[in-house]
């Protein structure tokens, strides 16, 4: 059962539109685009990723589960596996230290549990 | 130059002149990894260093208690060769930090308690204490708290079969969450905590070890302030599917015969585990860090002995049959490595890179630290509340005032926190929440465990030690109304500060009282947990302890809480009883939630009276005559009547009491009450009269309404939508407000 998911994940992920490559680049927003470029009251867009993971020395009970299934599928290259998730926020802003703070406040307050998470925030424009 | 600072013994959490004990009991400076392990030892956590001298007043014996005090958790034979194994435990302070993960963990750490002993856990109760609603973290706080619940819980697979919830400003920054498991075994396959044969490997079982809360144990033993926040790496995660591995491996490997002692390590994680077993065996355990599982690199000697990851456990094998223990773990997929052996000279030693990191006597770790008797002689702290009751207007509505306390928070419906959890895993739940008691069946033996959790922090604060006293006839009430005879007891210990002495006043009445309950009960205390210094800037708790305690009865058709049908006789067992004495009524939910305030004393109760009527009830409900049965507490008669009536059958109630004032008929909190529904009064008659207890006939049950009247004048006439609604939506509609 797992060797079969196995065989056909990739091509799943080949064919979605969220491929990981593209996951990179800035483009895949259109950013250049004016039409999407511009906020509602005629801001200029602005795009903040915030990466969220646990703590270094918090248990990552997801990330030791992945880990232990690519041992049994035999990657045993793999010593440790990490998991986080990350926040794609589109900005209507134009001042870029402003856009910042509020951000941090963001990633601080309400996407992260800074109990246990950390969080690292990017803006892209 | 010494390398021991004040400082560092501060951080540590011990004081100079236990600094100076730990001197001259090891003839010698310590080093600052043998510090760090004296100082979780000796924590108010870990010693109970301010309550032991107290808690010796407990009775602890009867025929049918195995194990008392001072193991992992209390064993109660219950016949055909099994038993149980159960106690209570508090996560207060980490469900404060973190209240998803430090409820989790809560649950993890006490079912581990109970499958260290060789039982397997069949179910869980929760006792949760929160600020007022609308103060500003409590509803994040709940929602995290029982979704950490029933995340731990529902993924391990045990069921969540009860509990409590009040909701009181003095939670506001310290909420509380104890949590109960209880778990079956054979006699035969009790283990327990002891590193018994020279010479026997120290073996390493379940999760890796990281960084997670270094020095829980000893956070667990101060008080809260504005720097707390500053700690909150302390707080660890839980991994449930982790543990029920662990469960099922442990389990399997207690079968080989291999094994001779086990301990869970939960707060103060290794330390705490090697030195217990080793003291209780009077045997010496030495280990070498190099062979722990590490979950991260570089850890310190001070860090890895001090850590408290979740899910591990220590287990002493017998020397040569190492691989079969192995040979179960590595099938459930778990580490399980040799990482010492249990030695001859009463020592903990421990290794690391080579180096001996620390080389202390088990004995002084875990049963020498200091004892305080700490000053109790004032008067137990009262908060504001007065002696002498305020004068307060007769209730001209009282119908209005019961639909107000069915809508309150602690007398609403706690649907929205239960319906999370999962309360039929193993499907052997006879009785579930939001009844009386809660009732699991044994297959095994063919009979039934019933179990009930209660607490008043209300009539603590006003009278520590009568108010114990009712706590405990609640719960033996509650177990007496579903047949069951209440056989043993579990405590949680609650209080603030006990270095203050008006708190350490309130403990030691709290624990007499107790002492005399559980005595004249037949409950003794099996184990337990005390949790102190629950206080945030300098603002107490009221004094919380709480009470679990469990019956054994015949697996049977359970007593209904809610009236069946229509056109059957209500009885009151026990009789009005009602106080006219206003200063009694201080401490009810109807002060609380119409008045507003507090004062005076808890209610008066006649211990001798109290269990004539539960022995009365009990034999009622064994004998089949109640259609329904419910005591009578917060919120008294009227709350009662309106709970058993939620069903859709209310009752038309007749009270012949016009000299009394109707607040304090309907909601006077006296104890020794019950309501039972029955199709042959004159049999329910026969027995309360056999045992000299009053039986009142308030009346009979009928359709969609609640009347109650007394004399002439009605008092209460509703629909039973119109008392329900409100009841059943209250909670949920605050906590999504």
């Amino acid at each position: 059962m797992l060797r079969e998911t196995n065989g056909l994940l990739p091509i799943e992920i080949t064919n979605h539109p969220h491929k990981p490559e593209r996951w990179k680049s800035n483009d895949y927003y259109n950013l250049s685009n004016d039409s999407l470029n511009r906020g509602y009251n005629g801001n200029t867009c602005m795009t903040a990723r915030v990466y969220v993971s646990m703590k270094p020395s918090v248990l990552d009970a997801q990330g030791q589960a992945i880990h232990s299934a690519l041992k049994s599928l035999g990657h045993t290259m793999v010593q440790d596996v990490r998991q986080g998730k990350f926040f794609d926020l589109q900005l209507a802003a134009t001042d870029k230290a402003a856009a910042a703070a509020e951000i941090e406040k963001i990633s601080h307050d309400i996407l992260s549990n800074p109990v246990i998470e950390d969080y690292k925030v990017e803006l892209m424009d | 130059m010494s390398s021991i600072t004040p400082d560092l013994i501060a951080r540590n959490r011990l004081t100079q002149s236990e600094y100076e004990k730990i001197v001259s009991l090891l003839g010698r400076e310590p080093s600052p990894t043998e510090l760090g392990i004296f100082g979780v030892m000796w924590s108010e956590h870990c010693s109970y260093k301010s309550s032991k001298i107290h808690l010796k007043k407990l009775p602890t014996r009867s025929k049918l208690v195995l194990q008392g005090p001072g193991e992992n958790a209390g064993i109660i034979d219950i016949g055909g060769g099994y038993c149980i194994a159960f106690k209570i435990e508090s996560h207060n302070h980490p469900s404060f930090i973190e209240p998803f993960q430090g409820a989790a963990t809560g649950v993890g750490g006490i079912l581990r308690d109970i499958f260290t002993m060789g039982a397997r856990p069949i179910a869980v109760m929760d006792a949760l204490r929160f600020g007022s609603l609308d103060a500003p973290r409590t509803k994040s706080i709940v929602k995290g708290v029982v979704s950490g619940i029933s995340h731990y819980g529902n993924c391990f697979g045990v069921p969540t079969i009860g509990g409590e919830t009040v909701f009181e400003p003095c939670y506001n920054g310290n909420p509380l969450v104890n949590v109960f498991a209880l778990g079956v075994a054979k006699h035969t396959d009790i283990f327990y905590g002891r590193a018994t044969g020279i010479g026997n490997p120290v073996i390493y079982v379940g999760a890796k070890t990281g960084r997670d809360g270094i020095q829980g144990a000893s956070m667990a033993s101060e008080e809260f302030s504005a720097e707390s926040a500053a700690k909150r790496p302390n707080v660890q995660v839980g991994d449930p599917f982790m543990e029920k591995l662990l469960l099922e491996a442990c389990l399997e490997a207690m079968k080989t015969g291999a094994i001779v002692g086990i301990q869970d390590m939960g707060a103060a994680g290794l330390t705490c585990s090697t030195c217990e077993m080793g003291s209780r065996a009077e045997t010496g355990v030495e280990i070498d860090l190099k062979y722990v599982p590490q979950r991260e690199t570089g850890m310190t000697a001070y860090e890895m002995m001090l850590s408290e990851s979740q899910e591990r456990m220590l287990l002493v094998a017998e020397k040569g049959r190492e691989e079969e223990v192995f040979a179960v773990f590595k099938k459930w997929g778990l580490d399980a490595v040799t990482i010492g052996t249990v030695t001859d000279d009463g020592l903990l030693r421990v290794k690391h890179n080579g180096e001996v990191m620390a080389e202390l006597s088990n004995r002084a770790l875990a049963d020498e630290a200091p004892i305080y008797d700490r000053p109790h002689n004032a008067k137990p702290y009262r908060a504001n509340a007065p002696f002498d009751a305020p004068e307060f207007a007769v209730s001209t509505d009282v119908h209005a005032d019961l639909i107000r306390m069915l809508a309150s928070p602690d007398l609403c419906s706690k649907r929205w926190i239960w319906e999370q959890y999962d309360y039929t895993v193993r499907t052997n739940t006879v009785q579930g929440p939001g009844s009386d008691a809660a009732i699991v069946r044994i297959k095994e033996t063919g009979t039934s465990v019933a179990m009930s959790l209660d607490g008043n922090g209300r009539y603590c604060l006003l009278d520590p030690r009568e108010g114990v006293k009712l706590i405990i006839a609640e719960c033996c009430r509650n177990l007496s109304v579903v047949g069951a005879d209440p056989v043993a007891a579990t405590n949680n210990l609650n209080f603030g500060n006990p270095e203050r002495p008006e708190i350490m006043a309130q403990l030691v009445e709290a624990i007499e009282g107790m002492s005399e309950a559980c005595t004249f009960f037949e409950t003794p205390i099996t184990g337990g947990n005390v949790s102190l210094y629950n206080e945030t800037l300098g603002e107490g708790i009221y004094p919380s302890p709480v009470m679990g305690i469990v019956g054994l009865l015949p697996t049977a058709v359970p007593v209904p809480m809610e009236f069946p049908k229509a056109g059957l006789q209500v009885l009151l067992i026990g009789g009005l009883r009602v106080d006219t004495n206003l200063q009694r009524f201080g401490g009810t939910q109807y002060a609380k939630n119409i008045l507003n305030t507090i004062w005076g004393l808890p209610p008066a109760l006649d211990m001798d009276y109290e269990k004539r009527v539960q022995s009365a009830v009990r034999e009622i409900a064994r004998a089949g005559l109640a259609a329904a049965s419910h005591d009578l507490g917060d919120g008294g008669l009227g709350v009662a009547l309106a709970e058993c009536s939620f069903g859709g059958v209310g009752a038309k109630v007749e009270l012949d009491a016009t000299q009394v004032r109707p607040d304090l008929l309907l909601f006077g909190e006296s104890p020794s009450r019950v309501i039972v529904a029955t199709a042959d009064a004159a049999a329910v008659q026969a027995i309360a009269q056999k045992h000299g207890v009053e039986c009142l006939r308030l009346g009979e049950t009928m359709r969609e309404r609640l009347q109650i009247r007394n004399g002439a004048s009605t008092l209460v006439d509703a629909s039973i939508a119109e008392l329900k609604g409100p009841w059943s939506t209250s909670l949920e509609t605050t906590l999504a407000s």
